[in-house]
């Protein structure tokens, strides 16, 4: 007997194994619901009090102090030519190759979880495909995954 | 190539042996003058066996060859053999400066050729002596050694000890043994110490032929107590001494003082905000005891903060002591290769500053001895016609003023010539004529330090084209600083550098544009003039601030900043380098220590904005760089 559990064990490791998850922080974005990759997504904040930096381009909004730390604020709609209208409400503060950078966000969804084989490559129909990575159908709806490598490589 | 599990030793080797470098530099420059101290040749002596020791341990082939020479040449010395002139100094300065050089490369882990050219060199200096012995050519000749003649005995030493033990020719040893014990002159000390380090080297030699020849953790010992069993023996009263200072010094990774540094920077702006709460407490709930106690407390905790402030910040204060020594040297060659004679005086070499600047500081120090020795200092002929002493006085100064640090240079040379100052920047274009006849004599001298401005008629090819002054200028406006130059016919010149006294806290002038809020250093700003009392004249298309008769540029702030109008509160007059700058802001907000916070890599280098900085109510404050923001700007009036 027990060695058929053992059996039966290993065979559900194995099958998660090779159905990978990824997981992702959904957010929308001008009513648009997209993912970020959860390993670069440090704390959620709510909007804290913007302070413009002279002299810099207009993507960046400017500094916010979080609990005395200054990080640097960029506007992801702006990069990915989103149009604006919605206000954002929240601050994701992201992990990149530029250190600890917030991005401004309309509203965040949660966590969500998708199996490797449900991203599906990106069709390049939206007008800021270039930044999106793959894209997923999940329950909740259709989910663009924006591809953060592109959001902070193509300025900086 | 140096392998990794010698890597940590050669790093501890590398910070020693930079001291020993240094320790030889001064050591021969002060040789020079006093050939006779035995004591200084002693020193120079195990300073350089020492590196030798430490090299040959590493493998660092290159280095052990020259030091080899070197040591060989110092020990003639010692004996009496071979006497003290400027080509031997000469030719041991360049071993210095090879073993200095070499350092660096070992340390980018690039190899280094032996130079066979400063090789050669070094040998021709000891050709002087040779070892006489024939009789010990004849038993290396016995012995198959005829390879070995003539070499110093110490080489033949070390050959032997590197053959197989059983192979090794017990008659030369003896041999040399005895010519050893015979030598009754004091100076012998040093041959008996080689022979204990052969002592040493047998005993390695002998384990090594049991093991396989790695280097393990317990051989690297008895080569390492080498120098220091050789120092003990040699103590004299002076080096019990200095040892004893030495206990005091502490060696602390800089990364643990910026940690310690960052946390000051922490405490310092809890301590604003915490000053801040409570006055706006004690101006809502007047004569409240509470916050009478809270009140004296936090006061307490203000001074206390304010100690550990200047506390931390002195850990990174370094005497310029070490900066100032370093120019012996220079002094010393520039005077050789120009011909002229030159006295060296350093004064205040104890004063001390931030160890970020004082790095930074060599270069520029050499551009301005450079300018005094070239362009300065007169030949010794001339000086004497002249019924100057022949010996030109260089000063190098430092001193403390204020919360400034000053560094000077000053030269009794000939001084700079300001009618030539003046049709040289005429002729480079850099003023008109009109401006000239408006200047003070002091104005423009300070013309030399505009880009590309040379007094020189000639180039020299030792301070070059006049970049020098530029590349002291960048440096000392990089810095915070400012400049100042002072010059009389036929007197001399003295150029003047002032630094604050730390780089990680500025105290800043609280300014608002536009109802944002920015710092500007304190130390630029020299005077605040309400805008209403302000003489402002438009002059030839540009507005300038009148001050006492002096028109200075005025420049709104937010246009520099690219901000919209706003209402003209305060002019606030900055010292730039060596040029005021009137600049208007909407409103003033006092001045508060702030503690610079990089704003995050994603900007770049935003020209103009040095960092940012949190306030006691918790905004955040960029700080201006004046000095980047007006960069582009034509300033000159």
């Amino acid at each position: 007997m027990d060695i058929v559990k053992t059996e039966k064990k290993e065979s559900i490791l194995e099958k998660q194994a090779k159905k990978k998850i990824h997981e992702f922080l959904a957010v929308y974005l001008e009513n648009e619901f997209m993912g970020m990759p959860l390993k670069n997504v440090l704390e959620i904040s709510k909007i804290l009090e913007l302070f413009p930096v002279p002299l810099t381009p207009s993507y960046i909004k400017g500094v916010v102090n979080l609990r005395g730390e200054i990080i640097p604020t960029i506007s992801i709609k702006h990069i990915m030519n989103i149009p604006q209208k919605v206000q954002p409400s929240r601050l994701i503060i992201l992990e990149t190759p530029y250190g600890k950078v917030a991005v401004e966000v309309d509203s965040v969804y949660g966590v969500v979880k998708i199996e490797e084989n449900m991203l599906e490559p990106n069709p390049m129909t939206a007008i800021y495909s270039e930044f999106i990575s793959n894209v997923a159908q999940i329950k909740k709806g259709f989910i663009s995954i924006i591809d953060l490598d592109k959001v902070f490589h193509k300025r900086m | 190539m140096i392998p990794e599990e010698l890597r940590e030793i050669f790093r501890e080797f590398l910070i020693e042996a930079g001291e020993h470098i240094e320790n030889l530099e001064n050591v021969l420059l002060k040789l020079e003058k006093d050939p006779n101290n035995v004591e200084l040749i002693n020193a120079a002596f195990r300073s350089m066996h020492t590196l030798k020791g430490g090299a040959g341990f590493l493998g660092l082939t290159a280095i052990v060859e020259v030091a080899h020479r070197a040591e060989d040449i110092l020990g003639r010395i010692k004996e009496g053999k071979l006497s003290i002139n400027t080509d031997n100094l000469n030719a041991l300065l360049k071993a210095v400066d090879f073993i200095k050089e070499s350092l660096k490369f070992y340390e980018d882990e690039e190899e280094v050729l032996v130079p066979t050219d400063l090789i050669t060199k070094l040998s021709s200096v000891l050709e002087g002596y040779s070892p006489s012995a024939s009789t010990l050519d004849a038993l290396l000749d016995k012995y198959e050694l005829s390879h070995l003649k003539g070499k110093p005995i110490e080489d033949i030493l070390e050959e032997l000890v590197l053959l197989p033990p059983n192979r090794r020719p017990s008659e030369i040893i003896d041999f040399i043994d005895r010519m050893l014990s015979e030598e009754t002159t004091p100076q012998s000390i040093i041959q008996e110490l080689d022979k204990e380090t052969t002592q040493k080297m047998l005993e390695m030699v002998e384990e090594e032929l049991d093991d396989k020849p790695i280097l393990t953790q317990e051989k690297q010992t008895p080569i390492q107590e080498k120098p220091e069993k050789q120092q003990e023996k040699a103590k004299t009263e002076t080096a019990a001494k200095k040892e004893k200072e030495e206990e005091k010094v502490l060696r602390i990774d800089v990364n643990k003082i910026e940690a310690l540094m960052n946390l000051v920077g922490e405490l310092v702006l809890d301590r604003n905000r915490l000053l801040r709460t409570i006055a706006e407490m004690s101006q809502n709930l007047p004569h409240n005891r509470y916050i009478e106690e809270l009140e004296s407390i936090a006061s307490s905790v203000d001074k206390t903060v304010g100690d550990l402030q200047l506390a931390v910040m002195k850990t990174r204060m370094q005497p310029v002591k070490r900066l100032f020594q370093k120019f012996n040297r220079v002094v010393r060659d520039l005077a050789h290769l120009t011909g002229k004679q030159v006295e060296l005086i350093i004064e205040g070499e104890d004063t001390e500053m931030d160890k970020s600047i004082l790095e930074k500081l060599e270069e520029p120090m050499v551009h301005l001895i450079r300018n005094a020795l070239d362009h300065g200092i007169e030949f010794p002929n001339e000086r004497r016609v002249l019924g100057k002493n022949p010996v030109g006085r260089l000063n190098l100064r430092a001193y403390y003023q204020g919360d400034r640090v000053y560094l000077e240079v000053e030269d009794d040379g000939k001084g700079i010539d300001i009618q030539k100052v003046a049709q040289k920047a005429l002729e480079k274009g850099l003023v008109t004529k009109e401006q000239l006849e408006k200047m003070t004599e002091k104005e423009i001298l300070r013309l030399i330090f505009v880009p590309g401005f040379s007094t020189s008629d000639k180039v020299s090819e030792i301070s070059g084209r006049g970049v020098g002054m530029d590349a002291v200028m960048s440096m000392v406006i990089n810095f915070r600083g400012t400049i100042d130059v002072w010059s009389e016919k036929g007197k001399g010149t003295r150029v003047s550098m002032a630094f604050p006294l730390t780089v990680g806290i500025i105290r800043s002038l609280l300014v608002s544009v536009n109802n944002r809020r920015f710092a500007i250093p304190i130390f630029l700003v020299t005077e605040i003039i309400p805008a209403e009392n302000a003489d402002i004249k438009l002059l030839s298309g540009r507005n300038v601030l009148l001050l006492r008769e002096n028109a200075l540029p005025l420049l709104n702030l937010h246009d520099i900043l690219g901000l919209e109008r706003c209402n003209i509160g305060y002019i606030i007059v900055c010292l730039i380098g060596n040029q005021r700058v009137a600049l208007t802001v909407e409103d003033l907000f006092g001045d508060e220590e702030v503690v610079v916070k990089p704003l995050g890599s994603i900007f770049g280098d935003i020209n103009g904005i040095s960092g940012a900085t949190i306030t006691g109510d918790g905004k955040v404050v960029f700080i201006l760089d004046i000095v980047e923001l007006l960069k582009n700007r034509n300033l000159r009036m």
